[in-house]
């Protein structure tokens, strides 16, 4: 890993990159105590508070926790943000487009809109901050869904192709019958738990009975694989993944995500990068097949099968470390095309909270208004530095022998 | 050859199939419900009659799309469920049902208690009607809590709540006989039979109604205004097409000339400034330069000569005209969504087809091209360029998804009716059936256009189709 940070460091642009892309998620980790309306530290009537260590405090025991900013006035000390306004802070004293040269109507210049504001006042810096740590949850969050699963699949069907899973007919239709019975259980349990109106602790707990269940047999049936004399029949998994990728691939993946979205009762988040780290996976799992088809043929990994070695110990530690290399790159632009997706839904509006502020539907809003030029120049710009980062790393990355 | 394309024809059907059920099963989980939007639609003002002219009308309606039949060709179900379950059309009165099923068990106390529920909700209509309107409302809201209702805690608590806050219905039969069913279905709860069985259907069923409708080019009514989806996916396509199919010329065009220009003189000046570009214009969002293309370039708000296109959208005024008319008066408006689209697609195979000509002149053939004397623009046009554009071809088969959702986003953008704009709008209205159908048919395209690819392909490289001939 080294290595490869001393190869991206050793080219100026590249160094540039990386740089931005740390600073971006410094800024997304930290984004709270860079722009807030509620301060770091107050001290009203001689008792003293952090407020927004409260907010999270409140915010993982599942409350709301509603900070009165008129103390701020009464305060004999505190300490702010650098940027004294929430993202959704409605400063209506500017509102209606304040743009950055103008004059604001401002009590000092410490709470200047240092970018301008929006039609209802919101500050457009604190928004850019906002949407830094939306972009990076989506980003990184998407990625690491699909990167798992593009590496699994892609390990899988690249070692074993379609001959070499076998298993002996008999254990398959057992496993099939009773995967299908674990299924229906599964199935009713959730209906009778919600017909009773009891949490979903006892779902879980059902799952997880039903899921450690499943895997006792499953090994179980794996030990006696090896009897002599049954009919062994090999499971197509390598052409059952590529069909599943041709099927994933044949809608693009906007489609796939105006369509899913808005059948969630509640925007969030959560759906959106779970469901773009569902579609995106199939671009790795093709790349990383690929190299696990030459690495297969290699000497090393046919005296491994000789000696006898399991094949999940072979996968995981002799397959994976050689045919990581391009790994890193398809995900470096993963990263990028993930966020182009999700600013594209919240520019269309869809799926992200309305009370959310992105880099999307902060150019979404300069649509309506063509004289607000700062709303559509800064997170658009925003957007583009990160976007050009990504790629330059991947394709800086691409430049290492091993990674191409 | 022949035996290739049979076999690459024949392996898009199961594709075919596969999405089908599967949009089929999401439109199935979508959440507002169609017969409603559709008679709101067709006539309006309508929930204002009483309670029981609309159920009637709703059941009619339910039954001639054909709701009333169960989903799939089978299901797998507790055997205590009833066959009647599925011609409950409402999904959320079949929710409730399955429920009130799961914890009571005995289908016929069910039905009975679900008889007196409706009874007693019409009986109370026509009571609330004279009551002042803080009543009404609240006691509508009860009655709808008691609807959705399926615990005994649940019923028994709203039953004593309706009995204190109206007290007037305590002597009503129906609230009596009410009470008394419910009482009975509680009471006589039996465990429901959960072992699974294997339900047929047979051919009667929604997907196989919706299957056979999709290939006799009949998509069902929009919930919007209720005209016919076909019609409207085809008043939208054309704007699509021609805008897409413009800009993808237009760029292929552009993108060939270019790349194998900077191929040819690879890291002269020249190059590397348009490489630095197109690296640079590549990484641009598609939103944020049409958004910047647009406010700069429509406007006069930032001095006279950036106001240099006309605004945005296709001009209602052309809308009675017939496509073509309206085509070549909107051209004017045209020009700046194609540019964006020309700009981003451009690049992109400028770039590849840079790197491809690039590759095939390290290539050994290549030398003994320059040993024997040919002029660098014969050895580049005439055997380079062939090789270079292999890669292009394929490239095809990424575009076009490409450029459909590019489309979407330009269309949004630029106001102009097309598919995109189409399925922006019905997502919006929740106008379940265009959505899914486009989604269909654009799934339709990608699979055709990777098909063509891979056809053309395999006639251009012999390697190909003579290994897939083999089997």
């Amino acid at each position: 890993m080294k290595k490869y940070l001393r190869h991206i460091k050793k080219n100026r642009s590249s160094r540039w990159a990386l740089n931005l892309i740390l600073i971006w998620v410094l800024i997304s980790l930290g984004a709270d105590f860079i722009a807030n309306e509620k301060p770091v530290f107050i001290k009203v009537d001689g008792k003293s508070s952090f407020p927004i260590f409260k907010d999270y405090i409140h915010y993982l025991a599942g409350r709301q926790y509603v900070f009165d900013t008129r103390l701020i006035e009464k305060a004999q000390k505190v300490i702010r943000t650098p940027i004294p306004y929430s993202y959704n802070t409605v400063d209506l004293n500017n509102a209606n487009f304040k743009s950055p040269f103008e004059k604001q109507n401002l009590e000092s210049i410490r709470f200047r809109h240092w970018l301008g504001t929006d039609q209802i006042g919101r500050d457009v810096l604190a928004g850019l901050v906002h949407g830094a740590r939306i972009a990076a949850i989506v980003g990184i969050f998407s990625m690491v869904i699909a990167g798992g699963l593009g590496l699994l699949f892609g390990l899988v069907a690249g070692y074993f192709g379609n001959r070499d899973l076998r298993m002996p007919v008999f254990y398959g239709i057992v496993l099939a019958i009773l995967s299908c019975i674990l299924m229906y259980l599964g199935y009713i349990n959730w209906i009778d738990f919600k017909a009773q109106g009891k949490s979903y602790l006892g779902i879980g707990i059902i799952f997880l009975i039903i899921f450690i269940l499943g895997l006792v047999v499953f090994l179980g049936l794996r030990k006696l694989r090896d009897i002599p004399g049954l009919r062994s029949l090999s499971f197509p998994l390598d052409s059952t993944i590529m069909k599943t990728i041709e099927l994933l691939r044949s809608i693009p993946r906007l489609f796939i995500l105006l369509a899913l979205l808005p059948l969630f009762q509640r925007a969030s988040l959560i759906n959106i990068f779970i469901i773009l780290g569902l579609i995106s996976w199939p671009s790795i799992a093709q790349l990383i097949r690929a190299e696990v088809l030459k690495v297969r043929e290699q000497p090393y990994i046919q005296s491994c099968k000789v000696l006898g070695i399991q094949p999940m110990r072979i996968i995981f530690h002799h397959v994976l470390p050689n045919s990581l290399g391009p790994f890193w790159v398809v995900l470096a632009f993963g990263v990028a095309g993930s966020i182009i997706a999700e600013s594209s839904l919240s520019f269309l509006g869809i799926g992200i909270p309305i009370d959310q502020v992105s880099w999307g539907s902060m150019l979404n809003e300069a649509r309506g208004h063509f004289s607000a030029w700062w709303l559509a120049l800064f997170p658009g710009s925003a957007l583009f530095f990160i976007i050009l980062s990504f790629n330059i790393i991947g394709d800086r990355l691409r430049e290492i022998p091993i990674f191409s | 050859m022949s035996r290739y394309i049979l076999f690459r024809i024949l392996n898009i059907f199961p594709s075919l199939l596969i999405i089908s059920i599967f949009l089929f099963f999401m439109s199935k989980c979508t959440t507002s419900d169609p017969v409603d939007k559709l008679l709101g639609t067709l006539n309006p003002g309508d929930e204002l009659i009483d309670m029981n002219a609309y159920a009637q009308k709703y059941q009619e309606m339910a039954q001639r799309l054909g709701l009333h039949k169960p989903l799939f060709y089978f299901a797998i179900v507790p055997s205590g469920y009833p066959d009647t379950l599925w011609n409950i059309v409402n999904l959320d009165q079949r929710k409730n049902y399955k429920y009130l099923l799961h914890n009571f068990g005995s289908p016929d106390k069910i039905n009975i208690y679900l008889a007196s529920l409706q009874g007693f909700v019409n009986r109370m209509g026509n009571t609330l009607n004279i009551q002042s309107a803080q009543a009404k409302i609240s006691g509508y809201n009860l009655l709808k809590q008691l609807t959705a209702g399926y615990t005994e805690k649940q019923i028994n608590g709203l039953l004593k709540k309706i009995e204190t806050s109206f007290p007037s219905v305590e002597n009503e039969t129906a609230f009596i006989k009410l009470k008394e069913t419910s009482q009975v279905m509680m009471q006589n709860s039996q465990p429901l039979n959960r072992i699974p069985r294997l339900k047929w259907f047979g051919k009667d069923n929604q997907y196989h109604q919706w299957l056979t409708q999709l290939f006799s080019a009949n998509f069902g009514f929009s919930l919007r205004d209720g005209r016919p989806v076909d019609a409207k996916i085809m008043e939208a396509i054309r704007w699509t097409f021609s805008i897409n199919g413009i800009a993808i010329f237009f760029s292929m065009s552009i993108s060939i000339l270019l790349g194998v220009y900077l191929g040819a003189y690879a890291s002269s000046q020249v190059d590397r400034t348009i490489s630095t570009l197109t690296y640079i214009v590549y990484a641009i969002p598609l939103f944020w330069l049409a958004t910047l293309l647009v406010m700069f370039f429509t406007t006069p708000e930032y001095g006279k000569w950036t106001d240099l296109f006309p605004g945005i959208g296709i001009v209602r005024t052309f809308e009675g005209g017939d496509f073509k008319n309206r085509f070549f008066d909107s051209l004017g408006r045209l020009i700046l969504p194609i540019l964006c689209f020309v700009l981003t697609l451009a690049t992109y195979l400028t770039r590849q087809m840079r790197s491809s000509i690039k590759e095939e002149l390290a290539k050994p053939y290549s030398l003994l091209l320059r040993a024997k004397g040919l002029s660098k623009n014969q050895r580049i046009w005439k055997y380079n360029f062939p090789n270079a554009l292999f890669p292009m071809i394929t490239l095809l088969s990424v575009i076009i998804p490409y450029s459909i959702s590019g489309s979407l986003i330009i269309e949004y953008i630029f106001n102009i009716p097309g598919m995109g704009r189409l399925l922006l709008d019905s997502i919006l209205f929740q106008d379940w059936n265009v959505v899914f159908t486009i989604v269909l048919l654009i799934a339709f395209v990608t699979m055709v256009s990777i098909l063509l690819v891979d056809i053309i392909y395999a006639w251009l490289d012999p390697r190909i189709r003579l290994k897939t001939d083999s089997f």
